[in-house]
């Protein structure tokens, strides 16, 4: 549930429904990806293939930099039943690796908590 | 000889021909407006790609199964062109070969860089883009949307519900996505041969792959699945160990697109009586138009995923260290300091992904094969190769 503490920081295409809190983990490549996305996570990345699809299915959320409602990566997190936000065009720039963030894929937006006084670029 | 036919290209280029592959003319049509990318991405990624002609658009929306096949020839030709830019790639740092025809394969792989992105984003382009006027798929989601909002109007039901609803129908559930259907059917064909799941699941591809050229039998059934999926038998072979993904996983998956293909089916209930005939049809045919831009989609993925286009991509981020060494020599000295900030920016964009240093890779390219960038002597063997190319498939 977003609350006051919570911070809008980006907004993108709403692309597969649903809002998932988690630790964003910001990754470029589907080795980094594999190795790194664990079930609390919320992948945060330029775009997916199909080799990112086994940390799509651990991931509790997926977010793109780029990308349209029938992109890769919005195709898959439906089939996972996943929400996920496409076309941000920087969420791995704005979104810092390992903070604490709140997604809903209905509405396309991200949030941050904002107790935790993040240094945003 | 020119290089091309030194390094037996011609093949090559003539299977392009058949295939109707072309060489790029660096024209640029227009930036076409998403959401997606920032502007800077869009002039360099797409705005040489000519549009849709109108009977082309409408022949797409109406039938979207030739659209797919469009996207999947202009795949097959990406291909064909990356073999290309790997044979010229394979000599740019061969010191057997003369600088002269270094510089033509460094120049060579340049121009391919453009066409094969070029190619690949004819159709890439138009499964993001929803406008109506643009592409295919805009006018199906147009039909949709309309359908959609009419009910919502007659229902007084919220924006929300609207957006809601029409991203369930985009999402297709009754049509499973290409790479699961695709591992799903491997997987319970691997279950009648355990010595090649054991083998697979070692993650051992020649051994895997010399038991399925030794039995005919399973030989037929997993080249059935691969034709089925457009793909050969390393290339399935690659797709299912590459994704890892169990049978357990794709289970769920089912399970989850079963639900869904659920309320999609009482959404369809829930409108019959509320529309007429004509808009109930166009509805379901809209919906199942749809799984031809989702299957598209995911085939394109696939196909930029495979070992050749990655090797093609190492070939393409390696020219740069030619261009770098080679710098002063190649281009004309009052645009060397403008190269070598492009060059640096390109550098520094690397380790983000294709999507933010091609940009900064075809403004460099554009530059130096269009806009004269390039000192004239060094072009002399390029020139030749494009005449070569040009003369078989213009």
């Amino acid at each position: 549930m977003v609350n006051k503490n919570m911070k809008k920081i980006l907004s993108g295409i709403p692309a597969s429904p649903g809002k998932a809190e988690g630790i964003a983990k910001t990754v470029f490549n589907p080795e980094e990806a594999i190795n790194e996305i664990t079930e609390n996570d919320i992948l945060v990345t330029p775009m997916t293939d199909p080799n990112f699809v086994v940390a799509m299915i651990k991931a509790k959320g997926i977010i793109t930099d780029f990308g349209g409602m029938l992109c890769h990566a919005a195709l898959v997190a439906r089939e996972l039943g996943k929400p996920c936000i496409v076309g941000t065009k920087n969420a791995t720039k704005v979104i810092q690796n390992g903070q604490k963030i709140l997604m809903d894929g209905t509405k396309g937006e991200i949030y941050i908590f904002e107790e935790e006084n993040y240094d945003f670029r | 000889m020119t290089l091309g036919e030194k390094l037996g290209i011609i093949e090559n280029i003539k299977r392009l021909k058949q295939k109707g592959g072309h060489l790029c003319d660096f024209v640029k049509f227009g930036v076409i407006k998403t959401n997606g990318s920032s502007d800077e991405i869009h002039e360099w990624l797409d705005s040489f790609i000519k549009p849709l002609d109108e009977e082309m658009l409408e022949r797409y929306y109406h039938d979207p199964q030739l659209f797919f096949d469009f996207g999947r020839k202009n795949m097959e030709i990406v291909k064909d062109e990356c073999e290309a830019l790997i044979k010229y790639g394979s000599t740019i740092f061969d010191e057997s070969f003369s600088q002269e025809e270094r510089d033509t394969a460094f120049l060579m792989v340049l121009h391919l860089t453009f066409t094969i992105t070029d190619t690949f984003y004819q159709h890439d382009r138009l499964l993001e883009v929803f406008s109506p006027e643009l592409s295919p798929l805009g006018k199906i989601y147009e039909d949709i949307r309309e359908i959609v909002d009419k009910i919502a109007k007659l229902k007084g039901y919220s924006k929300e519900w609207q957006t809601d609803k029409i991203s369930l129908l985009l999402s297709m559930p009754h049509h499973l996505s290409f790479q699961f259907r695709l591992l799903s059917e491997t997987h319970k064909l691997l279950e009648k041969y355990p010595s090649l799941k054991d083998a697979l699941e070692r993650n051992e591809r020649e051994k895997a792959l010399s038991l399925i050229e030794k039995n005919s039998k399973l030989y037929d059934e997993i080249r059935a699945i691969a034709n089925k999926y457009y793909l050969d038998i390393p290339s399935l072979i690659e797709a299912f160990l590459s994704s890892k993904i169990t049978l357990g996983d794709l289970e769920n998956i089912k399970k989850n697109r079963e639900k869904d293909a659920k309320k999609v089916e009482s959404l369809f209930h829930e409108f019959k009586p509320l529309l007429d005939i004509k808009d109930y049809k166009k509805l379901k045919e809209s919906y199942e138009k749809i799984k031809f831009f989702k299957d598209l989609q995911e085939f394109t993925a696939f196909k930029l995923a495979s070992p050749i286009a990655s090797k093609a991509l190492e070939t393409i981020i390696s020219v740069k260290d030619y261009l770098k060494m080679h710098l002063p020599r190649l281009i004309k000295e009052e645009h060397q300091v403008e190269i070598n900030l492009l060059l640096q920016q390109y550098e520094s964009a690397l380790p983000f992904g294709v999507f933010y240093f091609f940009p900064k890779l075809r403004q460099i390219i554009y530059l130096m094969l269009k806009q004269g960038y390039l000192k004239d002597e060094i072009k002399k063997g390029y020139d030749e190769e494009l005449k070569l190319w040009r003369r078989e498939i213009g």
